[in-house]
């Protein structure tokens, strides 16, 4: 029936406008097609279409195909068994229809079984192969196609059977004429960067379109008109269906015709009998179908597009395509920045000794945190896990104490982490590259990946999802770790973004009444949100599922009932259809759909056979039919309906009620539109879609690699990067800022999170003051001072001019004037705008950030902020009032108002200047430090002359008086006049002068005079304080020190003397000493140190007779007593 | 400074064999290599003496009950003392002092003394019963340069005072910042020497905080620092640098350029973040 259908449209039987109509609208008059079911067709026609194509899989080696289609001549009988259809195996993953694939239950490229987190990269991708015999064996293809097939095989045709070597080399023209330097060449040293002389390629180049447009007219000619008409009916159907949503997989069909468009047809194995025999006929219906999708075309990546403006054949069939592509190519070469700050700075307000419940648990998080960032910075290097990292990510988790929130925390820093990684990195080298250098850190960063990601083969248009980049790391961390604790807190993390991201607000400016837009600022926050919420949800995905995946890609259907019983009554981490049906509800849909196709392909083959799951992907397939209906602007409708596309086509096979959800129609009238909304907003662009569905790239990738229409012979694969700035930017102004950005930074979410509140309030606020106050009086004073000047003016043209010759008069009168005042006006609107701006902002933001910045922002940081705020919005309004009221608005306002007033006449016969906001960064004021005197003697040079002077005396090399008491003066002015003392060293001051003293008795006792004793007693019992040593002057080690001196006596009395000046100044007390008298005894010394001992405790004891009540006991006396008793020792 | 002036001087260092003190060591060196200051010297002598008691430390720690009742033996016969103990062993004394003192600890029937009085006896000789001992250790502790708990009370020192001339000629460039009790107290785990409250950037690289080296930058000292220091400050606080005070080898500039900056005083041409400056 469908082919009848088809038969009759192609022989005009049935119109093809009647066909265009029914497909867009479903109703029509025509009595064949009220018969068929519009769906059915759909995919009657698009099997057709791969049937008549099916000679790609032959033709191209780097198809990505599974299955190959067979030879069909005439459209291929179809079944409108939903299950016969999926399983159709004649559509290849470029070629077949959406619902089938390959990657069925494979949706990941990892292997749960590798522990060691190695990656699997080849495993599931699709290796380009050819058509082989092979293929014939195992296809379902009916018994006349493989009739047919067989009788197609050529054994000596070269595409079958290609000769070996026979790719797709190029041969590159070598101009032969130039001996000379031939010749020169061959004498050097052979250069490996320089390649031989060749003709100059532009004039090859433009030699070799010339000749293939000449080539394509002649063909044009030929071809007959019947297979035109055709073609372009086909082309029409197919238009239709592909701008109506009515294929499942968009990218799939774009794919399939950039596969013809580029497909090449030798002259011998042409085919006169099929539609697509010939490669006239396949380009010039690839390049009539794609110029139907131009509305989406323009939306793919740069670089696909210039090579799509390339194609000889493209500019020859649809030159409005090609002009319009071409003249939006300079527009988009923009570039998406993101945030720069690749490391996850310390969130002061989280991570700090209070919030975590013991001093231990903090201790072990600081570890957890700094062997992670070791981690990223060794595995950065080698690019996979070392058996010696491998060992680092498990002890990571075996510290101890192991507490939740220790895992809480390091969870949420890995999310971040990885976002930051993932979406802005390797721009980190580039943000500590020094700015001599005029570094891009975009071309930088695409010169970094291609470095260490191996190169890529075609993957389709479908390629499962993989873990590529920085996202291995994260991956593999996740599976070396297997902690069950981590990888709850981890979910926690995840499923806590990914809400966060969802439920983002994105602002809006309302450029006319219901008409809105989005500032560039808002756009790059859109982009990165979303970008985010893909890939916390692909790790969530995979987080959540690993443990559910199978190492078989089938299960059996009891293994599969049986897990579904049970986990059919486990809640699940995200209800996908209620967040789905929320998304379409709110038109939140480019938000929610890439994060969510991401999430779901990530599904193990149980849990997409889950209710709540085969929900969501019958919503998934329902919306996009309904897109169309959404009426979303073009670049947010393609990245919807690829990302679904992609997502269905990876799980068709998965869920049985796919198909009928495709089939059903919806009444899509009642879709509500809300212009507000992240949906309406156009947000997004080329390079944004590129970003979010990273496989529209293979479209280039297949461009470039069968480039032989396109007129630059450079592959765009082979392009040189060079990641140096094209523009010169300012050093100093990129300097400046990128400080500003990194202070933002580094500061906590809660900050920023107000810093970017206080911006939108104030924006606002300043908006509506200036608008109110400043601009509207200022154009009412322009009006005036214009209304004035005509009128004076007026007065003295001359009063016999007629209506039109006084206005023309007055005109020509005022036009210097006019362009002149409209020039000062604007200037003048400029400055003072930004002056009363810098006013108004600055006067509210340091009060505002004051009260809703923690107190751990200090003064400075709050007036840096505060700058900072009022420059960016002063930045906005300057940008704003030169495009509302900029000097061509002026000059129009100036030009009407004098043309208004000059009617008026003739009729009744008639900006934010700077200001001085030296609001310096003043130093914080409660440093309290004492009175730092830089000439006093650092406490380390003043330990160090101490030691000299001991080690001096050790020596026995004398020491004057003067540098002795030198010492004294350096360690008090040590203590008082500087700050950079440390307790270290002024508890070391204490010992060190009771040794100097000690020393000073022991080896020149002469100097140890009153006065010095009480300098040294001054100094104890002044700033340095007492020392806790003379609690232990007696102590063996000093004694020892006079029993060696020579002669001992002068010692002892100057040890006297000491004691003496110690008592006096109360630094000993007599019960001290008596303390420490008695424990001399208690060691064996020799007899001549006991009997000196004995003097000097009678000595004592006669200085302190017992006045002031402060007396020595008894026990001095009786200690030399005790003395003397030991010279009258028998054998003494 | 280049790396083969510092390979030449380590190679002068070295070819002194036996035991030479310090103050010889550095005299020969001032007198080898006129041109480096005998900071720079003095810094870079140290580190290798640390290096090779790396080596050696534990296996003379190992021999602490051996060295303990060599010395005893010894002095009971008034032939040696501890420093010439250390001498002859080519080991610090002030390390051979703990060891030995250690060994004693070890022995002692009381059982109660333990590292921590150890290391007190070494701060305070008079804590010490064993009167010679005492002296022994006093000497010990007083004539070694690098290690004991005068040397550390020293190089404390000049570390606390480079931090405070950092500060000092911060305050006077009118860049604000927080020092490392300000940010102990906000109950940071990880503290630099200077925390810029608003970074500053140097030869157009962005710094966040500064920590000051009163030593020479060795690759072997920089690449421990970073690995137990520097990286720790990167993660949490963002790129920073690194002023040894002394000198550095040229070749630590390059090893952690992304994270890192590294000088040898306080750069001169500093620019401060001045968001007016922009147009």
């Amino acid at each position: 029936m469908y082919a009848n259908i088809l038969d009759k449209t192609l022989s005009n039987e049935i119109l093809p406008d009647d066909v265009e109509n029914w497909l867009r609208s479903r109703n029509t008059t025509n009595k064949f097609l009220l018969e068929v079911n519009q769906i059915e067709f759909v995919i009657y026609f698009l099997s057709y279409l791969r049937g008549q194509a099916n000679f790609l899989e032959t033709k191209s080696s780097t198809t990505p195909s599974s299955t190959p289609v067979k030879g069909t001549h005439k459209p291929p009988s179809f079944t409108l068994d939903p299950d016969s259809y999926q399983g159709k195996p004649r559509r290849s993953c470029s070629r077949k229809l959406p619902l089938t694939s390959d990657n069925k239950n494979d949706h990941s490229s990892y292997d749960a079984n590798d522990t060691q987190g190695r990656r699997k990269v080849q495993q599931n991708r699709p290796v380009p192969q050819s058509f082989n015999l092979a293929s014939y064996i195992v296809t379902k293809t009916s018994q006349r196609e493989r009739k047919n097939a067989r009788a197609n095989i050529k054994l000596d045709s070269n595409i079958e059977f290609p000769e070996i070597g026979s790719g797709k080399k190029r041969i590159k023209p070598v101009m032969i004429s130039t001996p000379s330097k031939c010749q020169q060449q061959e004498n050097q040293a052979p250069n490996p960067f320089t390649s031989a002389p060749e003709v100059s390629t532009s004039d090859v180049a433009l030699e070799r379109t010339l000749l293939k447009m000449e080539c394509l007219k002649v063909q044009k000619k030929d071809m007959p008109k019947v297979c035109l008409d055709e073609l372009t009916t086909l082309s029409r159907i197919y238009s239709s269906i592909l701008n109506h949503d009515l294929e499942l997989n968009f990218m799939n069909e774009v794919y399939f015709l950039t596969e013809l468009l580029c497909v090449q047809i030798k002259p011998e194995e042409e085919k006169a009998s099929e539609m697509f025999g010939n490669s006239r006929n396949c380009t010039f219906f690839a390049a009539k179908t794609l110029g139907s999708l131009k509305n989406f075309i323009e939306y793919l990546e740069p670089a696909t597009l210039k090579l799509f403006c390339e194609s000889v054949v493209l500019e020859e069939v649809c030159p409005e395509m090609v002009f319009k592509l071409r003249k939006i190519l300079p527009a988009m070469q923009t570039r998406p920045s993101f945030n720069l700050n690749a490391v996850i700075g310390t969130q002061v307000e989280n991570e700090n000794r209070k919030n975590f419940s013991s001093p231990d648990s903090f201790q072990v998080y600081r570890k957890q945190r700094d062997t992670f960032y070791a981690l990223l910075e060794a595995w950065d290097s080698e690019r996979h896990f070392t058996k010696v990292l491998v060992k680092e990510v498990s002890a990571i988790f075996e510290w101890t104490p192991k507490e939740p929130e220790n895992f809480a925390y390091f969870s949420r820093l890995f999310v971040s982490q990885l976002i930051s990684s993932c979406i802005g990195d390797g721009l980190k080298g580039a943000a500590a590259t020094p700015l001599q250098l005029q570094v891009d850190p975009v071309r930088l960063k695409k010169l970094q990946e291609r470095l260490v990601t191996p190169a890529k083969a075609l993957s389709g248009p479908c390629p499962p999802p993989e873990f590529s980049g920085w996202e291995e790391f994260f991956r593999d961390f996740i599976v070396i770790a297997s902690n069950c604790s981590f990888n709850s807190h981890l979910q926690d993390a995840f499923v806590c973004r990914l809400h966060a991201l969802n439920n983002s607000k994105f602002k809006y400016v309302e450029l006319q009444s219901n008409v809105f837009s989005a500032e560039d600022e808002t756009k790059a926050k859109f982009l990165a949100c979303v970008l985010s919420a893909q890939l916390v949800a692909k790790f969530l995905g995979f987080l959540q599922f690993l443990p559910y995946r199978s190492m078989f890609k089938k299960l059996s259907e009891y293994i599969i009932l049986e897990q579904l019983t049970i986990r059919e009554k486990v809640n699940p981490v995200i209800n996908t259809h209620d967040t789905l049906a929320t998304a379409a509800k709110n038109c939140r849909l480019t938000v929610t759909v890439p994060w969510l196709c991401s999430y779901l392909v990530q599904m193990d083959i149980v849990t997409l056979r889950m209710p709540y799951v085969q929900s969501t992907i019958s919503l998934l397939a329902s919306l996009q039919r309904s897109l169309s209906c959404r009426a979303l602007p073009g670049a947010s409708m393609l990245l919807v309906r690829l990302n679904i596309g992609w997502c269905l086509t990876i799980l068709g096979d998965a869920c049985p009620s796919l198909f009928e959800a495709y089939r059903s129609v919806n009444n899509f009238q009642n879709i509500l539109k809300a212009p507000k909304n992240p949906d309406y907003l156009d947000m997004l662009d080329s390079k944004s879609v590129s970003l979010v569905c990273p496989f529209v790239s293979e479209l280039r990738s297949l461009l470039a690699g069968t480039a032989e229409n396109v007129k630059g012979s450079l592959s765009i694969g082979s392009k040189h990067i060079t990641p140096i700035a094209a523009e010169s930017v300012d050093p100093a102004l990129q300097l400046e800022l990128q400080l500003e950005e990194s202070f933002i930074q580094t500061q906590p979410s809660s900050v920023r999170q107000t810093l970017t509140f206080v911006t939108e309030r104030l924006t606002s606020l300043n908006s509506d003051f200036l608008e109110t106050d400043i601009i509207n009086p200022t154009m009412h004073e322009l009006d005036a001072q214009v209304q004035a000047k005509v009128r004076s003016e007026a007065n003295c043209l001359d009063p016999n001019l007629e209506f039109s010759g006084k206005i023309a008069s007055l005109k020509q009168k005022l036009a210097g004037w006019s362009s002149s005042t409209a020039e000062e006006q604007s200037a003048f609107l400029l400055e003072k705008c930004l002056k009363e701006a810098n006013l108004f902002i600055l006067n509210r933001c340091g009060s505002l950030l004051k009260q809703l910045l923690p107190r751990t922002v200090s003064e400075i940081q709050t007036n840096a902020f505060a700058l900072i705020i009022c420059k960016n919005i002063c930045a906005k309004l300057k940008a704003s009032i030169q495009t509302n009221h900029g000097l061509k608005t002026m000059q129009k306002r100036v030009k009407d108002c004098v043309e208004k007033t000059a009617k008026q006449i003739a009729k009744s016969a008639e900006s934010v200047a700077k200001t001085d906001l030296n609001a310096s960064m003043r130093l914080p004021a409660d440093r309290k430090e004492p009175v730092h005197l830089e000439s006093a003697l650092s406490p380390a040079f003043t330990l160090i002359s101490i030691k000299e002077l001991i080690l001096q005396m050790i020596n026995l090399q004398p020491v004057a008086v003067s540098k002795i008491q030198s010492v004294f003066t350096a360690v008090e002015r040590a203590i008082c006049h500087r700050a950079d003392l440390l307790p270290d060293a002024y508890f070391m001051f204490k010992p060190l002068t009771v040794d100097l003293a000690i020393w000073i008795v022991a080896t020149q006792p002469e100097t140890m005079t009153e006065d010095l004793t009480n300098n040294f007693c001054e100094v104890w019992s002044g700033p340095l304080g007492r020392p806790d040593q003379l609690d232990r002057v007696f102590c063996p080690r000093y004694m020892q020190l006079l029993c060696d001196s020579r002669p001992q006596k002068k010692s002892f009395t100057a040890f006297k003397t000491l004691l003496r000046g110690l008592l006096a100044a109360n630094l000993l007390t007599p019960e001290g000493v008596e303390q420490q008298a008695i424990g001399v005894v208690r060691i064996e010394w020799p007899q001549e140190f006991l009997q000196m001992y004995k003097l000097l405790v009678e000595d004592i004891c006669k200085d302190r007779p017992g006045s002031d009540g402060e007396s020595f006991t008894a026990l001095l006396p009786w200690l030399g007593d005790y003395c003397s008793d030991l010279d009258n020792l028998p054998g003494d | 400074m280049k790396k083969e002036e510092v390979d030449q001087i380590i190679r002068a260092i070295n070819s002194q064999k036996g035991s030479t003190c310090s103050h010889t060591m550095i005299v020969f060196l001032k007198n080898s290599f006129p041109n480096t200051s005998e900071q720079t010297l003095r810094s870079i002598y140290s580190q290798e003496v640390c290096r090779k008691m790396k080596f050696t430390h534990g296996r003379h720690k190992a021999k602490g009950a051996e060295y303990l009742k060599k010395y005893m033996e010894e002095r009971s016969v008034g032939k040696s003392t501890l420093l010439t103990m250390a001498a002859d062993l080519h080991f610090s004394p002030a390390l051979l002092a703990k060891v030995i003192l250690d060994a004693m600890a070890c022995d002692s029937s009381e059982g109660t003394k333990t590292k921590c009085v150890t290391n007190k006896m070494l701060r305070d000789t008079s804590l010490i019963d064993d009167r010679i001992l005492a002296q022994d250790v006093h000497l010990c502790v007083l004539s070694d340069d690098h290690y004991g708990p005068l040397s550390d009370s020293i190089s404390h020192s000049f570390g606390q005072q480079y931090e405070h001339t950092l500060g000092l000629q911060l305050m006077e460039k009118q860049i604000p910042f927080l020092a490392e009790d300000q940010l102990r107290e906000l109950g940071l785990d990880k503290t630099p020497d200077i925390k810029l409250e608003v970074p500053v950037a140097v030869d157009g690289f962005v710094i966040h905080w500064i920590e000051s080296k009163a030593l020479f930058g060795s690759e072997e000292w920089h690449d421990r620092f970073v690995k137990k220091q520097l990286s720790a400050y990167w993660n949490r606080f963002g790129p920073g640098l690194v002023i040894y005070w002394y000198d550095y080898v040229d070749t630590i500039k390059s090893m952690h350029e992304k994270h890192l900056m590294v000088a040898n005083c306080l750069p001169p041409d500093i620019v401060m973040m001045d968001p007016l400056k922009r147009p």
